[in-house]
């Protein structure tokens, strides 16, 4: 399978007036051609400044590249000018934001939004941008479309304003798509109905797509495979039901028993993660879950555990993985 | 659109009326009366000059006379100048304040929108901090400080510019730039923190994230927005920039409105300070008004249904 | 590294500090201060008008001259060992004149900063806390006052006033107080209707705790910055007038008088507009740094 990006041991820091924080700790992933990946974890794990980092959008400074590669089509963004960047952004890698209320410009119309990229990207006058931005917005299912394009963000709900954040985000028919918890600020029957449309929108054009959230339902939704972050790494990924079914981190199976189910008995109790992340302005030297694991062990507070497989589409990095702690829970 | 401006103007037409009537009383209230202070005069002379201004009838009567008078725009007789009527020095000084105030003002938002955007652009560099010095030496200097350190460096010292009276264009730079260092300081720190604040947006990320270079990103989505409360600003700021005519015009010798209006107080020619706070009132809240018409057809997410301004 | 079956040996919660609290938390006044203090401008700013304030009360205590003796002799002197700051058209001396005027000045200025505090913290407070007709009608009241330039009002209350600190002071504060209204009535307006004072009363806070944890930090800090940039405000208005003539009169100086006073001799005695003038233009510099100093540290949007 091709891979359409990929992420190296990528480190980010921001600079703060009390130090510098380490958001992100050596993240390693990648995305193939016309998938769905998830990245799932709190808020504050990193997830959202690794999507921010793959279109170079962190302010920089106080944001800093420690470390690290991001692959997109064999290129390394890290070492992108902000003017290569600008034929990327928007042409290859579309974005769509958490927000949909504040992620328009208030004082633009709908259509002149859709119309800029489309303008820049594929040499359009303003008449064909028009009309592919109205057929963009039936594309999006919003009615009406030659009537909406003239309208202000203002006289949109909330989900036609995500609705039209999404045309935006594929109006240049981008190959890979980063939704950064496209649906936590909308209602729920507006979530399923935004969620439906992306999924829909990814059969048609085959892009391949990165959706950041921290909700679980929405993973088994549409996801293909599941990277679970935590304090700046990844520490567990795997196909959707790798994760659903066998979870192999501590903090993995702790989210997923954080998530009530309906299939599962109602006398069962919800287990709640206890406690809250390291601050990553001091991180942890050892594993960074330990201080609210179950299974922390001695070694968990001494050293970081490494990526290791637990077979061939999930891995997972966790001090239990280890032959000796196997042995000692199998003794 | 027709409730809100029926609405705005009423509501104008209330506050011109309390600000008349009050400035009527003002008038009235002042100790002794308005011949006081000059030399003794007959009673019959003091009787006649009563009658000429009608200072003989009762208060009330005096009120109603004068806002029929204020309605039909005759502000009466100067009481000191006897050959002009109010309107008269209005007519001849305005025209001359005019001129200044515009000046002044297009210095203040253009300069001020630009030192601002600069300052934001460039934020936390020296640039943002040569702005910000400018910006703040502006509020901190008094114009009529200023304007004597202009005539000083520019007249006495470099002879650029005539150091007082009014003609050519060249005398009216030093004053224009010395009316202006005020509302100049106050746009460009006004638009710097609103630019700040917009260009940290949601929706600045979105536009940067469709690709759209920096030039265009700053000046079609953050300028552009920024600049929306600048708008708002400008009916106070003319109004600072009146009363910032008051000194400049003394400085400077400059025969505008300001410098009569200060003359009538030095020489208490009660009329003459009545009619110019009339006209003076009226002007602004006037222009207040247009202002917010603007602001209102510039910003589409302010609708127009009445009541919320 | 070695690892053995030792290291694979759980370890208790208790050794993990689960709950530890990761960050000292800081009181929102410490924090403030800790803020203002580490910014420098402000500082100095701070340091100068404590100088300014001291002068003022001591320097025309102690000085060898006062502000009212004339002589006609020694009348436009340059600065000298005897004169630091010269002497203007009567002989007297500038340098102690300029302290006092900054006596006048400071005076104005805080005096009718606190009137317009008292004011329009009641007013807003009354406005905004009450809402409705009531919150109509006080606003539309302010707002009429305010359509009228300040100044311009000012000017009206001094020309039919007797002239004098105590009237500059009461004309300004009696038209100065609108924008700290304003503030304080959006302010209780806007916490009336927050989430968090909702989800503090659901939580069970009492009111003490409501105001003083979330009215008081929230509803001060614009306060505070309102009052530190009215006293410029004050202060330059009175030179304004001053500087028109409807000031303090002679022999009491201050600073804007002593301004007008040497304006028409600039050419030939500029020492008796400057020392003033860099007076003014200094204290007014110190004040708006310190103001904005003190906005920037009590913005709680800029807390990290």
């Amino acid at each position: 399978m091709e891979r359409i990006l990929e992420v190296k041991d990528l480190h980010v820091s921001f600079h703060t007036y009390a130090g510098e924080v380490k958001a992100v700790r050596g993240v390693n992933f990648h995305v193939n051609r016309g998938e769905a990946v998830a990245i799932v974890g709190e808020s504050g794990c990193g997830k959202s400044v690794t999507a921010q980092s793959i279109m170079k959008l962190i302010p920089m400074p106080p944001g800093e590249f420690k470390a690290g590669q991001i692959l997109f089509n064999g290129e390394d963004i890290v070492t992108k000018s902000n003017k290569e960047m600008e034929s990327i952004r928007g042409k290859e890698i579309g974005m769509i934001f958490q927000d949909p209320m504040t992620s328009l410009n208030p004082t633009m119309t709908i259509g002149n939004q859709i119309m800029e990229g489309l303008m820049k990207h594929q040499s359009m006058g303003r008449t064909a941008a028009r009309e592919r931005a109205i057929e963009l917005l039936t594309l999006v299912g919003i009615p009406q479309p030659e009537r909406r394009v003239q309208q202000y963000p203002h006289e949109f709900s909330g989900g036609m304003r995500q609705r039209a954040m999404i045309a935006i985000a594929l109006a240049c028919s981008p190959k890979l798509l980063i939704a950064d918890e496209p649906t936590t600020a909308l209602d729920v029957t507006i979530q399923a109905q935004i969620l439906e449309l992306m999924k829909d929108l990814q059969k048609k054009t085959d892009t391949s797509i990165i959706l950041i959230t921290h909700d679980l339902g929405v993973v088994a939704e549409m996801c293909d495979r599941v990277i679970v972050m935590y304090a700046g790494k990844v520490i567990e990924t795997g196909t959707v039901d790798d994760i659903f079914y066998n979870p192999q981190h501590p903090y993995t199976k702790g989210l997923l028993h954080s998530v009530p189910r309906l299939d599962l008995n109602r006398n069962e109790p919800l287990t709640p993660i206890f406690g809250t992340p390291p601050d990553l302005l001091k991180p942890p030297v050892g594993c960074g879950f330990t201080a609210r694991c179950d299974s922390a062990m001695r070694i968990c507070r001494e050293a970081d555990p490494e990526m290791t497989e637990v077979s061939r589409t999930q891995r997972c990095a966790c001090w239990l993985q280890h032959p000796l702690a196997k042995s000692r829970v199998g003794s | 659109m027709i409730r809100y401006l029926s609405k705005r103007v009423v509501f104008m037409i209330i506050s011109l009326f309390l600000i008349i009537t009050a400035t009527f009383f003002l008038m009235r209230a002042v100790p002794g009366g308005p011949f006081t202070g000059e030399k003794a005069v007959p009673p019959e002379i003091q009787a006649a000059l009563d009658k000429y201004y009608g200072l003989d009838k009762p208060v009330f009567e005096q009120y109603i006379d004068y806002l029929k008078r204020v309605i039909t725009w005759d502000l009466g007789p100067s009481f000191k100048e006897k050959s002009s009527t109010v309107n008269d020095i209005i007519n001849r000084g305005f025209p001359v304040s005019l001129h200044l105030g515009i000046q002044a003002l297009l210095i203040a938002v253009f300069g001020g929108i630009s030192l601002g955007v600069l300052a934001a652009l460039r934020h936390n560099k020296s640039a943002d901090y040569i702005s910000m010095l400018i910006a703040v030496l502006g509020l901190s200097v008094p114009s009529f400080i200023l304007a004597s350190f202009y005539q000083y460096i520019f007249s006495i010292k470099l002879g650029w510019f005539p150091i007082a009276q009014w003609g050519s264009f060249k005398h009216t730079v030093l004053p224009s730039f010395a009316l202006a260092a005020l509302p100049l300081a106050f746009i460009a720190r006004l638009t710097r923190s609103n630019m700040l604040e917009i260009m940290s947006q949601d929706y600045i990320k979105t536009a940067k994230a469709k690709g759209l270079s920096t030039f265009t990103t700053t000046v079609k989505h953050a300028i552009r927005n920024a600049l929306l409360p600048v708008v708002s600003y400008l009916g106070p700021l003319s109004a600072g920039v009146l009363t910032g005519s008051f000194v400049i015009e003394r400085i400077f010798g400059i025969p505008g409105l300001g410098r009569e209006f200060v003359l009538s107080i030095s020489n208490r020619d009660y009329t003459v300070i009545m009619g110019t706070t009339v006209f003076y009132s009226i002007l602004l809240v006037v222009l207040v008004l247009l202002v917010d018409i603007c602001y209102t057809l510039i910003d589409p997410r302010i609708k127009l249904t009445g009541g919320k301004e | 590294m070695q690892l053995t079956k030792e290291h694979f040996q759980p370890i208790s919660m208790d050794l993990r500090q689960a709950e530890e609290i990761k960050r000292p938390s800081l009181s929102f006044w410490r924090d403030a201060w800790r803020r203002l203090r580490s910014n420098k401008i402000a500082m100095i700013s701070l340091v100068f008008l404590v100088i300014i304030l001291i002068g003022a009360i001591f320097v025309p205590m102690f000085s060898g001259h006062n502000y009212y003796s004339t002589d006609l002799v020694g009348k436009n002197k340059p600065p000298s060992g005897e004169h630091w700051f010269g002497t203007d058209d009567l002989g007297r001396d500038v340098f102690v004149r300029v302290w006092y005027g900054a006596r006048i000045s400071l005076t104005v200025g805080i005096a009718a900063a606190l009137i317009d505090l008292v004011i329009g913290v009641i007013w807003g407070g009354i406005a905004g806390y009450f809402g409705g007709r009531v919150d109509e009608v006080m606003m539309r009241i302010a707002d009429i006052i305010f359509a009228v330039p300040y100044l311009l009002v000012v000017i009206l209350l001094m020309v039919v006033f007797q002239p004098g600190v105590v009237t500059i002071i009461l004309a300004m504060g009696l038209t100065g107080w609108i924008n700290m209204a304003r503030i304080v009535r959006g302010q209780v307006l806007q916490l009336k209707s927050q989430e968090y004072v909702l989800a503090a009363l659901s939580l069970g806070a009492d009111s003490k705790r409501i105001i003083f944890k979330h009215l008081i930090p929230n509803v001060l800090g614009p306060i505070l910055v309102t009052l530190s940039l009215s006293v410029p405000t004050a202060i330059f208005s009175e030179s304004f007038l001053s500087f028109l003539g409807l000031g303090v009169s002679a022999p009491v100086a201050s600073w804007g008088t002593m301004a007008s006073d040497g304006l028409p001799a600039m050419r030939y005695y500029p020492w008796r507009l400057m020392f003033p003038a860099v007076f003014i233009s200094l204290t007014m510099l110190a004040f708006n740094l310190l103001g904005d100093g003190i906005r920037d540290a009590v913005d709680p949007r800029l807390r990290k």
